[in-house]
Parts: structure tokens; C-alpha cells; sequence
């Protein structure tokens, strides 16, 4: 009896010990899958900068951890700014960032070298709150929006069957049917994802649908108004993706649009957006799976905000 | 430890930790521009009712600032029946003053942070009462004083300027225009209620104009006279009916733009003095057209300042009996 509760004492230390350790289970960080998520920058006040309340005539700061929580860029050219906006331009004096506005090239994405995303801090320094006017109080709402470049790399596994009709050779690697296929995908670390892929096979060529929507809270802007982001676009200048799509036998399909900076996808009010991309045929008429790659490009337009209350104890 | 101690120990904490004062009780979150009330007049309880005839009495009234404005020049002009009663002279501090006819001139401060209940002043009329009729027991008699003085009621709110009203621009709006209606005063007896804000066309298609509407009303029971006029009115000299129900638009400020009665005019304001429908009182303020908000300047909430000028007068009364003498005796 002694034995056993021994043993079983034995066997629950086990237990417990083997589910407080790391987890690494055989799983190599290096494999882990970084193209997963809807997010790409995520913006955070740090806490009490900017403050609930402050002083008229102290000093204040408004300071911003950003966390690239997406899977782009994995080299060092991250390419996006801050700007803070909401408020009377009186009522702040001697204000600026601390190295500029623009967010650091080194804020990679995820990735096997950076699990967690690159992380940076910006400080915005006012040296002096006012309350204009000399008004009792004032309580505006800071507005803290990143305007960044982005891109969503969407890699479905899709079947080319060339002769999809064809009766004669039964050990097809994969087929399409009369219907066609559809392959849908959830997210790729990225604000803009591919959700869904149709193929169709015609006599000549080989087509897919690729859908596209904007999975995050922010809003999609024109790769192109690097300078005029945030504040200075407008309705032209928003939900315009660029798309390229390439097979290994086939890198210049023909798209409908094109996908380019003169005929990108327009996404419509729910954030939708689609390409029709018609590839040529490979060689080879045997059925085989490869890689559609899918490259999205544009600039995505993040923000956080909160109401301060300036008090002017000086009246 | 016995259970005696231990109940004194929870007591002693659930006190201490009552003790402490409440984050609304800090000095930076008291707003002095509440309520509805600016001089507030009232006799002390030391002022007798009765009082026998060629005799004396202290009228003793007590006078409170407890807007949020300053008063510069009140006029306190007592009123008694010349025939029981005769004012002999006056106990008054240091920021009143006398003038002819034993009417009283005063300053009194509004509420500030070094005074956050206002001014309080106290000031006795020295009474002498005359001989009454042998055949009357006794009369009674009222005493008035009318006190009238300049003031003015300052509404401070934050009000979204929106330089995009047809929603074009991408970027996050932190706000939307809309109007301001206020409850429970702004520190003085008249207040600004509403404040009605258009976004208007400019000529230019990439600027906006704003245009405010503005109501205010007498909260009090006192009287709006002409704050040109105050004493005048208070005296009963040469009193006409344009005295009265006057509120001056002194100025409106937001962001780069002011309107100043004295002529400093980036917005037109009319009509001023503000014009009465209904016990209401309005004036419309807009942006003029050289003035226009570029579109460029994106949406963002300023402090919207509005001045009202206007004279107030109230009235505080007494009934005393004045007692024949043989009846006493």
C-alpha cells in the first residue's frame, strides 16, 4: 500500500513537473508559422504618458510603445511615422519627438530571429500645456496614428491540373472538378489578408480568384501617399491594395485589375477587395501541387486615442 | 489578542481610511463657473423685528459674491419709509464705501481658487425710528434695500471644430461637430444654455465657416437692467425701458478667431445686445468669409470662451414693527 502511494505521488510530480517546464515539445522555433494573424503594428499608450489630467503650464509626455505584430518586414526596412493630431495647436508649446516622427527601419516583424516582433518607443515631449483662452479647463482627445508600409505574403498549396478532364491517367497527384476549387485561408500576420483562392481550369488557361480583405481595425491607404498620410488624404487615397501573383511557371499572369500602382484593388465599404488572375498552362500535363504566391502591398493606417483634461490653475 | 482589541483595531482602520479625502475634493477639479448664483443678499438673524419708536435698529445684511465673477462697483441704495424710519449712518468694511443719499458702493470678489466660497461682507444700516402716532399701538414698516451691479457670466466648454463635415478626409476624427446644452449655470444668475454650432460653407471649397447661435436665460428671480446703466437704474434716475433686459455679447473666442465688443472682429455677431423671444435670449456669430478654416487644418476640439455683460439687480426686504412707547411703559 505504501508502494503505492509512493508510485502515485511519483507519478503526479511527473506530471506537474513535465507541464511547468518550458514548452519546447519538439517543436524548433524555427518552424513556427509567423504568417498567422490580423494584426501589423500595435500601438500602446504607455501608462500615465499622456496623464488623465495635467497642470496648465507643466510639461508632459506622450509616450507610444509600438510592436510590430506582424510578419513584415524581416529585414531592416520598416518604413512608417507617427502623428498626433485632435488638439488646439495652442495649447501645446515646445513640442516634438524624440528623434523625429518617423518609426525606426530596425522594427521588423516577426519572425524566427524576433518571435515576439520588434518593439519600439516614441516620446513625444511638450514643454509647456496651456489651456487657451485661460479657460478653466480643457479637454481634448489625442489622437496617435502610425501610417506604415506593409505587405501580406499569402502561399496557398493549389492543385495545376492541367487536362483536368482527362479519363486516362487515374493516379492524379490532385484534380479540380468541373466547379473548380476552392482553398480558404484565415490570415498571414498581416493587417490585409488573402481569405479565400478559387481556381477554374479553361482549355488554354488556368484562372484563379484571389479575395482579399482588410482583417484590422485600421484602414488601408494608397502605397504611394507616404508624405500626406494621415491627415492630408482623401477618398482616393484609401483601400488600394497592389497584388502580385505568381506561379513558379508563370510569374506575369494577366490580372483583372492589374494590380498595379495604375490599377490596384479597390476594396469596397467592408473592406473586400478581389483580383482575377488568368496564368498560362504549364508544360507539363501531369497534375502536381505547387505554391500560387500572392504578394499584397500598401499602407495601413493604425491609431490610438485618449481624452486628457488640462486644468488651469492659474485662473 | 482578545476580541475587544481586535474590534477597536477594524474600527480605527474603517475611520482612518474614511478619513481621506475624495479625488473630487482636489484643488484643480473645483469649477467655479457652476451654478446660477452671483450676489446673494440676506439679513443676518440679529436684524430685530420689532423696535420702539425714536428708537434704534441694525439692519445687518450680509453680502456674498458667490459666482465666478468679480464685482466692481455694486450699488447697495436703501429704501425706507421716510416717515417711521431714517437711515443714520452705515457700519461698512474696508471695500465699501458711502456715497450721497447713504447709498453704498462695493467691490466684491468672485470665486477663485484663493476664494473658493467667494466674498462675504457684512454691512449694518444704523436705523432710527421716529415717533409714531399717539393712537396707534404700533406700524410696521419695510425696510428694501436694492442692490444692483455689473456682471458677467463666462461659458468655457470644449467644442469640436470639424473642417470635414462631409466625412471625405481617411484619417481618424476625434470628434464631430455638435451643439453644447448646459445645465446648471456657469457661475452668475444669467446663463448660457444652448450653444447651436453649424459647420457652413466658405466660398472657397476647401475652407468652412462656423456659425453659432448662442440662448441665454435668467435663472434668477433679479432683474437684467443695462450694465451701462446699473446705478442709474438702482437710483431711479431718468429710468426708461431700454434699461432694461439688456445681455452684451462682450466676446467669443475659439481657436485663432475672437470677437471683441471693443472691435476686434474676426466674427460677426448680431444681434448685440442679445434680442429677447420668449424669455430667451439669442445672438448668431459667425466666422466671416476671410476668416475661413482652411480644410487643411484637420478636425480638432478647441475651448470655446463666450462673455456675456449685463447689469443684475435684486431686491432684499424686511417688515419691522416700530412700537409706541406709552405702550411699553
Amino acid at each position: 500500500m505504501k508502494k503505492l502511494r509512493i508510485a502515485a505521488i511519483l507519478v503526479i510530480m511527473v506530471f506537474i513537473a513535465s507541464s511547468c517546464g518550458p514548452r519546447n515539445s519538439g517543436e524548433d522555433i524555427s518552424e513556427e508559422d509567423y504568417r498567422t494573424g490580423t494584426k501589423g503594428l500595435e500601438l500602446k499608450f504607455m501608462r500615465n504618458s499622456p496623464p488623465d489630467k495635467v497642470y496648465s503650464n507643466n510639461e508632459m509626455d506622450i509616450i507610444v510603445e509600438v510592436r510590430n505584430a506582424g510578419a513584415y518586414p524581416t529585414t531592416d526596412s520598416f518604413d512608417g511615422k507617427l502623428k498626433i493630431y485632435g488638439f488646439e495647436e495652442k495649447a501645446f508649446s515646445g513640442e516634438r519627438w524624440d528623434g523625429g516622427n518617423f518609426l525606426s527601419p530596425t522594427l521588423q516583424g516577426r519572425s524566427q530571429f524576433s518571435p515576439r516582433g520588434g518593439r519600439e518607443t516614441k516620446r513625444y515631449h511638450i514643454d509647456r500645456v496651456l489651456t487657451p483662452f485661460n479657460s478653466e479647463f480643457y479637454e481634448p482627445t489625442i489622437v496617435v496614428a502610425a501610417c506604415y508600409k506593409y505587405q501580406t505574403i499569402a502561399e496557398p498549396l493549389v492543385c495545376i491540373d492541367p487536362e483536368p478532364y482527362s479519363v486516362f491517367d487515374e493516379e492524379k497527384v490532385c484534380t479540380i472538378n468541373q466547379a473548380g476549387k476552392t482553398y480558404s485561408m484565415s490570415s498571414q500576420g498581416a493587417p490585409v489578408a488573402v481569405t479565400k483562392v478559387t481556381e477554374e481550369i479553361s482549355s488554354r488557361n488556368i484562372h484563379f480568384g484571389i479575395h482579399i480583405k482588410n482583417v484590422g481595425d485600421g484602414k488601408v491607404v494608397d502605397e504611394n501617399v507616404r508624405n500626406d498620410c494621415p491627415l492630408d488624404m482623401d477618398y482616393n487615397d484609401v483601400d488600394k491594395v497592389l497584388v502580385k501573383a505568381k506561379l513558379p511557371f508563370d510569374a506575369s499572369p494577366n490580372c483583372q485589375p492589374k494590380g498595379d500602382y495604375r490599377d490596384p484593388v479597390r476594396l469596397d465599404d467592408n473592406g473586400n477587395g478581389f483580383i482575377f488572375c488568368t496564368f498560362k498552362k504549364p508544360a507539363s500535363k501531369s497534375a502536381f501541387e505547387t505554391i500560387l504566391q500572392v504578394q499584397l502591398d500598401y499602407r495601413y493606417l493604425d491609431w490610438i486615442e485618449k481624452e486628457i483634461r488640462i486644468v488651469n490653475i492659474d485662473r | 489578542m482578545n476580541k475587544k482589541n481586535l474590534a477597536i483595531i477594524l474600527i480605527s482602520i474603517i475611520v482612518l481610511t474614511g478619513c481621506g479625502s475624495s479625488p473630487k475634493d482636489t484643488l484643480d477639479d473645483i469649477e467655479f463657473h457652476k451654478g446660477t448664483k452671483g450676489l446673494v443678499v440676506e439679513f443676518t438673524k440679529n436684524t430685530l423685528d420689532e423696535v420702539v419708536e425714536e428708537g434704534r435698529i441694525y439692519a445687518t445684511l450680509e453680502l456674498k459674491n458667490i459666482g465666478a465673477s468679480d464685482i466692481k462697483e455694486g450699488i447697495l441704495v436703501p429704501s425706507v419709509e421716510q416717515d417711521y424710519v431714517e437711515i443714520d449712518s452705515w457700519k461698512i468694511p474696508d471695500n465699501f464705501r458711502t456715497a450721497r443719499d447713504n447709498v453704498l458702493l462695493f467691490n466684491l470678489k468672485g470665486k477663485s481658487l484663493s476664494l473658493q466660497k467667494g466674498e462675504k461682507q457684512i454691512v449694518s444700516a444704523i436705523i432710527n425710528t421716529k415717533k409714531i402716532e399717539d393712537t396707534r399701538n404700533k406700524i410696521e414698516s419695510t425696510l428694501v434695500f436694492n442692490m444692483c451691479y455689473p456682471y458677467s457670466t463666462i461659458l468655457s466648454e470644449t467644442i469640436c471644430i470639424d473642417t470635414d463635415p462631409e466625412g471625405l478626409s481617411v484619417a481618424k476624427k476625434t470628434c464631430e461637430s455638435k451643439d453644447i446644452t448646459t445645465m446648471g449655470g456657469q457661475g452668475a444668475p444669467i446663463s448660457i444654455t444652448k450653444v447651436e454650432q453649424k459647420v457652413i460653407p466658405s466660398i472657397s471649397s476647401d475652407a468652412v465657416r462656423i456659425q453659432f447661435t448662442i440662448y441665454a436665460e435668467n435663472k434668477e428671480d433679479g432683474i437684467i437692467i443695462d450694465d451701462n446703466r446699473y446705478q442709474q437704474v438702482c437710483l431711479g434716475e431718468g429710468i426708461t425701458k431700454d434699461d432694461y433686459d439688456v445681455i452684451r455679447l462682450k466676446s467669443i473666442r475659439f481657436s485663432d478667431y475672437e470677437y471683441d465688443i471693443s472691435g476686434y472682429e474676426d466674427i460677426e455677431c448680431s444681434p448685440n445686445p442679445l434680442k429677447e423671444t420668449k424669455n430667451k435670449y439669442y445672438t448668431i456669430c459667425t466666422l466671416k468669409e476671410e476668416n475661413s478654416i482652411p480644410k487643411s487644418k484637420f478636425t480638432f476640439e478647441t475651448p470655446l470662451i463666450v462673455e456675456l455683460l449685463y447689469g443684475y439687480k435684486i431686491t432684499e426686504s424686511k417688515k419691522i414693527e416700530i412700537l409706541n412707547n406709552d405702550i411699553l411703559t
